[in-house]
């Protein structure tokens, strides 16, 4: 059996909105007064998760169903109202949003050294692998140019060519694969799929559970906050294409 | 494309996982910091690059910000309100480019958190270093003045004091006492909107009440306590001490210093830290 990469032990998380004060003065004049409602709930409720080394987990479920917030708990964004994780894998990167860590004003080349190290990744391995960056995103002749200039495609592949490119060994992905044209998607699942054969565990989130059929040999259910189904691909997709159409509109 | 059996599915965990975290959180935060030490320089250079994008002056505008403040000041308290002090630039300068240092800082540190929303909710790194960046900037601006300065006293007639080599030592003070006043500032502003408008003013305020352009002994005796109260206003006398009335400072100060800043730092670093995940939900 493969070690472990990922473990998640009763993961919660909650929400809380209060009215709050957004100024100091409204504050400092009713400090003594509790908040006048409090909304709560629970995004995550329980989730108990192992992730061995080496799996291509998809996650699919509606909106709202606690997808991203549960990247951002196991990435260190959030922190977990309750319950605990590990992260065993050295090298996580993760995709919640591509092109974030870019500046417009910077060129490409800046902006590749910029991202590269905005992952914790040391500056002397992007030499090595500079070159397969700029091929793989197509942006050779704009190296130099500054990034506002660059098309919303060639953001998106910079973003993606990066962080496959870091040799991760855990890669989470985010519904980001979604920008793309149809050929740069393709690309992206192909190298994916290279990634996944050097070992390389994939936590991928998608609405599209055709993608996560093609990429993924296990897939995550998530409905309201825990996880409905957790098993194949060929389990949760039917489960999960079971209930959408007997409620197409989530009720 | 399903290439493997999958032969863990539905789990179940039936022991909390140790990860190790609260025992040695403080010192498992410092190597996450040492970690993305290259963030923090490539973002410092960042800054530097963005800020004059499109000005025509560019990095000029580095030294010629500081020159114009003291020119002013010069004209006013030389020729309008006569201060008494001779050589009054040696007394003014110092001074007043320490304070916009800190002063700079403080304001780019409580923007420094909420101007990057965008990254701190999607990516994972140590949020502390957007805020040293942002001061690492004041500090270069605040090198290249005071380089200048230097160089300007030791062409021009009254030579450097030999008490200036104490220079280092004060700038060090300054840079911790400022850290801990930082990052404190970046992280109430997240929850408070209002601190980075309130910065500027309330700066202003504090900075004519500190003997940065007047020398203290002018304030009437009962409000000399006042004015001392002000941690400023020791770092300044610091500064006056070594670059214009040529005496090596004293521990009695030196210490007091020390200690306000490493106060000051530990308070700071200790909010920021545990209301760093914070951040990142109000953002």
């Amino acid at each position: 059996m493969n070690r472990l990469s990922l473990e998640c032990y009763k993961l919660s998380k909650k929400f809380r909105w209060y009215e709050r004060h957004f100024s100091l003065k409204r504050t400092l004049a009713n400090f003594w007064e509790p908040p006048k409602q409090v909304w709560e709930w629970f995004v995550l409720k329980d989730i108990n998760l192992k992730i061995h080394q080496g799996e291509r987990v998809g996650i699919i479920g509606r909106n709202g169903c606690g997808k991203t917030t549960l990247l951002k708990l196991i990435t260190g964004i959030y922190s977990p109202t309750s319950g605990s994780y590990k992260i065993y894998s050295e090298r996580r990167l993760a995709l919640i949003e591509l092109g974030v860590g870019f500046y417009p004003d910077l060129t490409g080349r800046e902006n590749i050294k910029l991202n590269w190290v905005f992952n914790g990744l040391p500056r002397s391995e992007l030499k090595q692998c500079f070159d397969d960056i700029v091929e793989f995103a197509g942006v050779k002749k704009f190296l130099d140019t500054p990034l506002k200039y660059y098309s919303s495609g060639m953001i998106a592949r910079l973003g993606f060519a990066i962080s496959s490119h870091a040799d991760p060994d855990l890669l989470i992905v985010d519904e980001v694969l979604a920008v793309g044209d149809a050929e740069f998607q393709k690309k992206c699942y192909k190298k994916i799929d290279q990634l996944c054969s050097n070992g390389v565990t994939l936590i991928l989130v998608s609405h599209n559970t055709t993608d996560i059929e093609q990429v993924c040999e296990r897939a995550i259910w998530l409905e309201g906050g825990t996880i409905q189904c957790d098993g194949t691909v060929r389990q949760t997709l039917s489960a999960y294409n079971n209930i959408n159409k007997k409620t197409p509109n989530g009720g | 494309m399903i290439t493997k059996d999958v032969k863990l599915i539905n789990q179940e965990l039936d022991f909390p996982i140790n990860t190790g975290r609260k025992t040695f959180k403080f010192l498992s935060q410092f190597r996450e910091l040492w970690r993305f030490r290259e963030l923090a320089i490539e973002l410092f250079w960042t800054y530097l690059k963005l800020r004059y994008v499109g000005s025509v002056l560019g990095f000029i505008w580095t030294m010629l910000n500081p020159i114009l403040y003291i020119v002013t000041y010069w004209i006013v308290f030389t020729c309008i309100v006569r201060m008494g002090l001779p050589d009054y630039p040696l007394y003014l300068i110092p001074g007043f480019l320490a304070w916009n240092f800190t002063f700079a800082s403080l304001i780019s540190a409580s923007e420094s958190i909420l101007n990057s929303q965008y990254l701190i909710t999607k990516i994972s790194f140590p949020i502390e270093i957007l805020t040293l960046a942002s001061i690492a900037v004041n500090l270069f601006d605040f090198f290249v003045a005071l380089i200048l300065y230097l160089m300007a006293v030791v062409i021009l007639p009254p030579t450097l004091p030999i008490t200036a080599l104490a220079l280092p030592l004060v700038v060090m003070l300054q840079v911790l006492l400022t850290l801990g006043m930082a990052l404190l500032a970046a992280c109430v502003s997240v929850f408070f909107r209002d601190i980075p408008k309130l910065i500027p003013v309330l700066g202003t305020m504090v900075f004519f009440l500190t003997p940065i352009f007047y020398p203290l002994n002018i304030v009437p005796e009962p409000f000399q306590f006042l004015i001392k109260l002000n941690p400023m206003t020791h770092v300044i006398t610091l500064y006056h001490d070594i670059l214009y009335y040529r005496i090596w400072p004293d521990y009695l100060t030196l210490g007091s210093v020390f200690l306000i800043a490493i106060i000051f730092l530990i308070i700071g670093y200790w909010v920021f830290d545990r209301k760093r995940h914070t951040l990142a939900e109000l953002c």
